[in-house]
């Protein structure tokens, strides 16, 4: 057990040694080492390969790259040209912190900070965000240069300047440049006490062949993440998840597949899988599209074979026949209503609620 | 409080161009109430069933074909509803616009003295209405009763999000969804389903089955909840046995239930307005017709 856990973590020493650990270096050197087989593109068609991702603790940046070497030659191999991780893709760099697993065998995260007093888990990500944001960030930068893919590295859970946390997810180009990130815009309710702040801003990304959004696993609960995108012209809505429960069909159903049938756009899940630190994450990753692009076909184009295993689904989505189909779509939104409705009426049922407390009580 | 719920799956063929064809419904209604069902829907285009051969081609084909459609359809609906004492939400009808010629495709609900206590017009047409020229409605009203607060969720609008967010902001907890479509179990929970599990509130679908026109129907009519509160997590309290076939399902829609889903994660709780305000409405220029 690490004795003042709270002091250790603000801890001039711990700083060192979270640097030490992350050092560039070892990690572009272990990647520079590594075979990059060449891809081969189709025009029109993009393909893409999923990582169902199994979440560990990694305790130094070489191993975590190797690690996501791994899987994201698999996936290149396979020929994929943009390829997604899921939601908490950079969690696996809380075992930089010395003794954090033997702290939490068998008790968890929370149940370790517990006996601590005054440790939030908050103050554990924020000690080693940024340490963990230095390998992350040289990994996908160092793949992405040497394959020459997209990536969706899933997400990150980072203190801005001022040090509030954020779950941040990233996209990564085949120059190795990061081109965006994007924030959850809508916070579980253990986020929430554990303090993270929630993004407010849907990002659209501009890619050789196709415009992408990347609202993250809870997002997609809510409709309005991926209207926001669609309208902001996104073709592939792809929703990087960790879900800490066991897999359901149906529950899952309440997430992306759900969105892709309310907008004209390819829908990609991606999701983590695993025990970790007392949670248990389980999810069916897939690439689906509207229903009513082929009714007959259905609307999954791809799926794992698994729910709790590490794997990667390779799909090839025609981009030529997701434009020909949104472009049959005839425009039919009903923008005077919307106008009419929202966003006031949002400020009006909050202000409208007892105790910030929803009644579907009959009275 | 609980209370029941029936949605009543109809065939086509028993009001296509059939005379009297109101009377028609009465033994699947009564049958309904007497089991103890308070509200009773039935599908979508069921108002247009007795007049399918003159709407052949169009409703402004006559001047008179939708004043008629309409008021048979309240008087016939008005007088069910008080027969049986049971809140009434039969399917859907055209009603006339402000202007002449003009009309929408709406949907009723009538209450147990036979009163109208709502009147929703549909805002998202589909092909049918689009060709003739309906109006969409420009409004999205919630109908508060002893039996819940209900919204109408008419045929195409289930596809456009917006419409149930609108509704249960503004209170509703039952969603209303008169349908005529074509089943498969994703086209399914692709529809009523999806909205009952985005805003965690009870639907009830009543699909219409069978040939009108050139189109064949079938589906799956149903009473869904938010799926922790249902066997299996499947999102369904009770769904019609076959497809193609008249069937009434009922449920008991138990609200105190209801309101323990919400209160154990409260969906609208986390909503974040920064983001809305952020988009809306202006995310919507230059997008649709409306």
């Amino acid at each position: 057990m690490i004795p003042r856990l709270k002091g250790w973590l603000t801890a001039s020493a711990l700083k060192l040694v979270l640097w030490w650990k992350s050092r560039p270096g070892p990690v572009r050197s272990l990647l520079a080492g590594k075979d990059y087989p060449l891809l081969v593109k189709k025009p029109q068609v993009v393909r893409v390969g999923v990582v169902q991702l199994r979440l560990e603790l990694i305790s130094d940046g070489v191993s975590y790259a190797s690690k996501m070497y791994d899987l994201v030659r698999q996936a290149a191999q396979a020929g994929a040209q943009l390829l997604v991780f899921p939601e908490e893709t950079g969690t696996h760099l809380l075992g930089l912190l010395p003794g954090l697993e033997a702290m939490t065998r068998g008790k968890g995260l929370e149940g370790a900070l517990a006996e601590m007093g005054g440790v939030q888990v908050a103050d554990v990500f924020r000690a080693v965000g940024p340490a963990a944001r230095r390998i992350y960030e040289t990994t996908f930068s160092e793949l992405t240069k040497r394959f020459g893919v997209y990536v969706v590295a899933g997400s990150i859970n980072l203190p801005d300047q001022s040090g509030e946390l954020y779950n941040v997810a990233y996209l990564f180009g085949p120059d190795g440049g990061i081109l965006g990130t994007q924030r959850k815009t809508h916070l579980l309710m253990i986020e929430k006490e554990w303090g993270f702040g929630a993004g407010d801003i849907v990002q659209v990304f501009q890619t050789p062949f196709a415009r992408i959004a990347f609202p993250i696993c809870m997002d997609h609960t809510y409709f309005e993440p991926a209207r926001i995108a669609w309208l902001q012209g996104a073709e592939i809505i792809i929703d990087p998840s960790a879900n800490y429960e066991v897999y359901n069909y149906w529950k899952q159903a309440r997430g992306v597949w759900g969105r892709i049938q309310e907008n004209p756009c390819y829908g990609i899940l991606s999701s983590m899988v695993g025990d970790f630190l007392g949670f248990t994450f389980q999810g069916r990753s897939g690439v689906y599209r509207p229903l009513a692009m082929d009714p007959q076909g259905g609307s999954v184009i791809a799926e794992a074979r698994s729910v709790d295993r590490q794997e990667i689904v390779v799909a090839d989505l025609d981009m030529a026949a997701l434009r020909r189909f949104r472009a049959g779509q005839q425009a039919s939104l009903n923008t005077g209503l919307y106008r009419k409705y929202l966003p006031a009426l949002y400020e009006t049922y909050r202000q409208s609620q007892r105790e910030g407390r929803r009644s579907l009580l009959v009275e | 409080m609980k209370t029941k719920v029936a949605a009543i799956q109809l065939d086509a063929a028993e009001l296509r161009d059939v005379p009297g064809a109101w009377d028609h419904l009465r033994p699947y209604l009564r049958a309904a109430a007497e089991a103890g069902a308070r509200l009773l829907v039935l599908p979508e285009y069921t108002g247009l069933l007795p007049f399918a051969g003159r709407l052949a081609r169009g409703p402004a084909s006559s001047p008179e074909l939708v004043p008629a459609m309409q008021a048979s359809y309240e008087e016939a609906f008005s007088g069910l509803a008080k027969e049986l004492g049971v809140y009434l939400a039969p399917g859907t009808v055209l009603t006339r616009g402000p202007n002449e010629g003009s009309c929408y495709h709406s949907a009723y609900l009538f209450g147990p003295q036979g009163q109208v206590i709502g009147v929703q017009h549909q805002t998202h047409l589909g092909p049918w209405g689009r060709g003739w020229g309906l109006l969409a409605g420009s409004e999205l009203g919630v109908f508060s009763t002893e039996i819940g607060r209900i919204g109408f969720v008419i045929g195409s609008d289930v596809g456009y999000p917006e419409v149930s967010r609108i509704l249960c902001l503004q209170g509703a907890n039952m969603l209303v969804h008169p349908v005529a479509t074509r089943y498969s179990q994703e086209e399914w929970m692709a529809r009523l389903w999806r909205e009952v599990q985005a805003n965690q509130v009870f639907g009830v679908e009543a699909a219409l089955v069978g040939g009108l026109w050139e189109a064949s129907f079938c589906g799956r009519s149903a009473v869904h909840a938010p799926v922790e509160m249902t066997e299996g997590n499947t999102g369904l309290l009770a769904w019609a046995r076959a497809i193609d076939a008249q069937d009434t399902v009922m449920a008991v829609l138990d609200y105190g239930r209801l309101q323990q889903v919400v209160d154990e994660y409260p969906i609208y709780g986390l909503m974040n307005h920064r983001l809305y305000s952020r988009y809306f409405p202006q995310a919507y220029e230059g997008a649709g017709n409306g």
